[in-house]
């Protein structure tokens, strides 16, 4: 058995708080992003809300698009566009599903945008996630050019807008033998092989979408591809009431002899014609080149300054080779290696992989001997930590310990004034982070209850933050709350940081809770047993 | 479970931020674009590989003896895209005078000319001439001036109906043929 010495040689921090959020954007997060994620989680509340599902909600409506795309696919002809969508928007079926088709189309993208702005606030595009961010960045030109080709597919005015602006754009780089413009001054139509080839790219994209989105998943571990189902079918009811409502009309023909005067946008996908319309095509591509630069470089120039991604590291001494952090870090960081130093212990032992931790610390929580972690964040160190807190804020016995995650609405004072009552803050990092002995600990030594206050599960900046501690407090995972906690005094509780006001009436009905529960004996020296008690012995 | 007011309330007015939503979308995907056109549009989509002349001379029996014997070719030939003029009038006024370079890096490209030009609308006289430059014709001499002189000229004039919104294309028929308008 292996106990832990909790002396007050620990740091005396009182709030020892651990926060890790990498963003650098505070003014685009208060005057952008809260507003909307306020406004959201008023209507829909934060389980609801479809800002924490742009990423999955994109992929809803993608699928939407393909499976309607197909059925239209059937009906197209390359010799007469305008004329077989124009039959497909006659028919009742037919102009169902290209409205569902085009409006799909078009909320992907706006989820799409949404799931960007959101890493872009959160500082979720550098370090080990920057080959998220790019593959992202390439998906949404994949998207585009999808967008494009399918506006143009229909061969109505836009279309025609699209496909002359967009040559002219194209026709100043040197990738085609021959001006695609060309194709557009003849008094008898657009050649059929152009079409031919619109309709190729517009099909074979999609495939090109798919190997990107598993480039873009493929840094995650259990990547979410679908919303929760209640979401889910709300947004496929909205799609598709909304496709009945209100049919997308169909535009006049194309006609290469005639300058529309007026052609309806649609601003998802052609929201560069205006600009095109207005400016020289050299500075139109020179906008594009400034955007696409831009974006890609994200992850060099958006970053917090001087902030280094503390990696997690293993202690082999005391790794016992039980997988949990292997299995439960959100970002595959950690593999399970033979180990070079033989041990009794067992043959592998888990090695953290610089490259792609995140530091989030959530395999600090996961490690019942407490043998990993970021520096600093280690089962371990929480306990000095927690000791140290302790220490400092002599609790009383009806004294409620707000355990809440930095990242999120922390110990914010409209938490703690609003919840009245008895109650002690104490900021960590990710709720996920957080070892049950912490919990233990704080209980034994004198709290009357622990809140722990967690981020939405969907707006966890590391991802599973809250299912893993869920997990580990109420379902017996590894690193548990022991049996020996009275689990009536422990709640965990998942608001955004817009929802102060719920989270703080949350607190208080706890505290009454825990008031009603009486108080509990007071331990003033705690051991705190580690649960993989397998001796660990290094054969040298 | 017991539903309860609360929970209807807030179901509508789900329902009716999500239509809401739901309607910014169907607007910003048909957002009316453009303006009235009260000008008529002349294209002039050209493109030649006519401008190429090509001189050829016979290798003197020295300059063949000087070769290896496989490659003794009896012609050496060289070529040049020559710039042409590109001139547009309508009546008496000169709507557009432009000479047009080969392109490419090696101008080596065919020459190509793809633009729009506004007009006001009405009847109108246009004369169209595309032909090889003056000043290259000038400073030509030998197989050149030759050459040249035989070069192909195009020049079409016609009296046609310009109106607001449409587009009078001019081009080449085929691959640098004589002058077409249409429209
Ligand atoms: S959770 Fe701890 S003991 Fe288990 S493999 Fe990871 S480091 Fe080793
Ligand atoms: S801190 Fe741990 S759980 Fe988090 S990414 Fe790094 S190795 Fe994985």
């Amino acid at each position: 058995m292996n106990d832990i010495p909790l002396s007050s040689s620990a740091t005396s921090r009182a709030h020892p708080a651990i926060v890790t959020r990498p963003g650098t954007a505070a003014g685009l997060d208060r005057w952008g992003w809260r507003p909307a994620d306020w406004l959201f989680n008023r209507v829909f509340g934060s389980k609801w809300s479809p800002l924490y599902q742009s990423g999955v909600l994109a992929v809803t409506f993608l699928v939407v698009t393909l499976v309607t795309g197909l059925y239209l696919f059937l009906f197209y002809k390359v010799g007469d566009p305008y004329g077989s969508v124009a039959a497909i928007d006659r028919g009742l079926v037919g102009g169902f599903m290209r409205s569902v088709h085009r409006y799909a189309a078009d909320l992907a993208m706006v989820a799409v945008a949404l799931h960007a702005l959101k890493m872009l606030v959160a500082g979720k595009t550098w370090g080990p996630r920057a080959t998220t961010w790019i593959s992202g960045i390439l998906l949404v030109g994949t998207l585009l050019i999808c967008g494009w080709t399918g506006l143009i597919m229909a061969w109505d005015v836009q279309g025609q807008l699209v496909a002359i602006e967009g040559a002219r754009i194209f026709d100043l780089l040197p990738i085609f033998s021959e001006p695609i413009g060309r194709s557009f001054a003849r008094a008898e139509g657009v050649p059929e092989s152009f079409f031919f080839m619109n309709l190729f790219l517009h099909l074979a994209v999609p495939l090109g979408l798919l190997a990107l989105f598993w480039l873009h998943v493929t840094r995650v571990a259990r990547p979410c591809l679908r919303p929760p189902r209640g979401i889910e079918r709300y947004a496929l009811g909205i799609l598709v009431a909304g496709a009945i409502l209100v049919p997308v009309p169909l535009p006049p023909e194309a006609d290469l002899l005639s300058v529309p005067a007026e052609v309806p946008l649609d601003l998802f996908y052609a929201f560069w014609l205006p600009v095109a319309r207005n400016v020289s095509p050299g500075v139109h591509l020179a906008l594009w080149s400034i955007a696409v630069v831009g974006l890609f470089s994200v992850p060099w120039w958006w970053r917090p300054r001087g902030f280094e991604i503390a990696a997690s590291h293993v202690d082999e001494g005391s790794c016992t080779g039980c997988t949990t952090c292997y299995q439960d870090c959100p970002y595959d960081a950690i593999n399970m290696v033979d180990r070079e130093v033989p041990s009794r212990a067992s043959a592998k032992v888990a090695r953290v992989d610089p490259a792609l931790c995140v530091s989030c610390g959530i395999c600090s929580g996961s490690c019942a001997p407490m043998g990993v972690g970021p520096p600093g964040r280690t089962g371990r160190e929480q306990l000095r930590a927690a000791n140290a807190f302790l220490e400092a804020a002599a609790l009383r016995p009806s004294d409620v310990v707000l355990v809440a995650c930095g990242n999120g609405l922390g110990t914010a004072p409209a938490v703690l004034d609003a919840a009245g009552g008895s109650i002690v803050p104490y900021e960590t990092g990710c709720s996920g982070s957080v070892h049950t002995s912490v919990i233990e600990l704080l209980l034994r030594r004198g709290a009357g209850g622990v809140f722990l206050l967690t981020c939405p599960g969907r707006d966890c900046l590391y991802r599973e933050g809250p299912k893993w501690l869920h997990e580990r407090v109420y379902n017996d995972r590894e690193a548990d709350l022991r049996d020996r906690v009275d689990k009536r005094r422990v709640r965990i509780a998942s608001f955004s940081r817009t929802e102060a006001a719920a989270a703080a009436s949350a607190l208080a009905a706890f505290c009454d809770e825990v008031a009603a529960l009486g108080e509990k004996p007071v331990e003033h020296e705690v051991k705190i047993d580690l649960e993989c008690e397998v001796p660990v012995e290094l054969v040298v | 479970m017991s539903w309860s007011f609360d929970d209807t309330r807030r179901h509508l007015g789900r329902v009716a931020f999500s239509a809401l939503l739901f309607g910014a979308v169907v607007v910003l995907g048909q957002v009316p674009f453009g303006a009235p056109v009260e000008d008529a549009f002349l294209r002039l989509a050209l493109r030649t590989t006519e401008a190429r002349i090509e001189i050829c001379r016979d290798r003197t029996h020295a300059e063949l003896e000087a070769l290896p014997a496989h490659m003794r070719q009896p012609q050496i030939c060289d070529w040049h895209i020559v710039p042409h003029r590109l001139l547009v009038r309508r009546g008496a006024e000169t709507v557009l005078d432009r000479v047009l370079e080969p392109a490419g890096a090696r101008s080596d490209r065919p020459l190509a000319f793809d633009e729009q030009i506004a007009l006001a609308p009405g009847t109108a006289e246009l004369a169209i001439s595309f032909e090889p430059a003056e000043a290259v014709i000038a400073s030509a001499s030998g197989a050149l001036a030759v050459a040249l002189a035989e070069a192909p000229r195009h020049a079409i004039s016609r009296t046609i109906e310009l109106q607001a919104g449409r587009i009078v294309l001019v081009r080449l028929d085929g691959d640098g043929g004589t002058l077409v308008i249409d429209g």
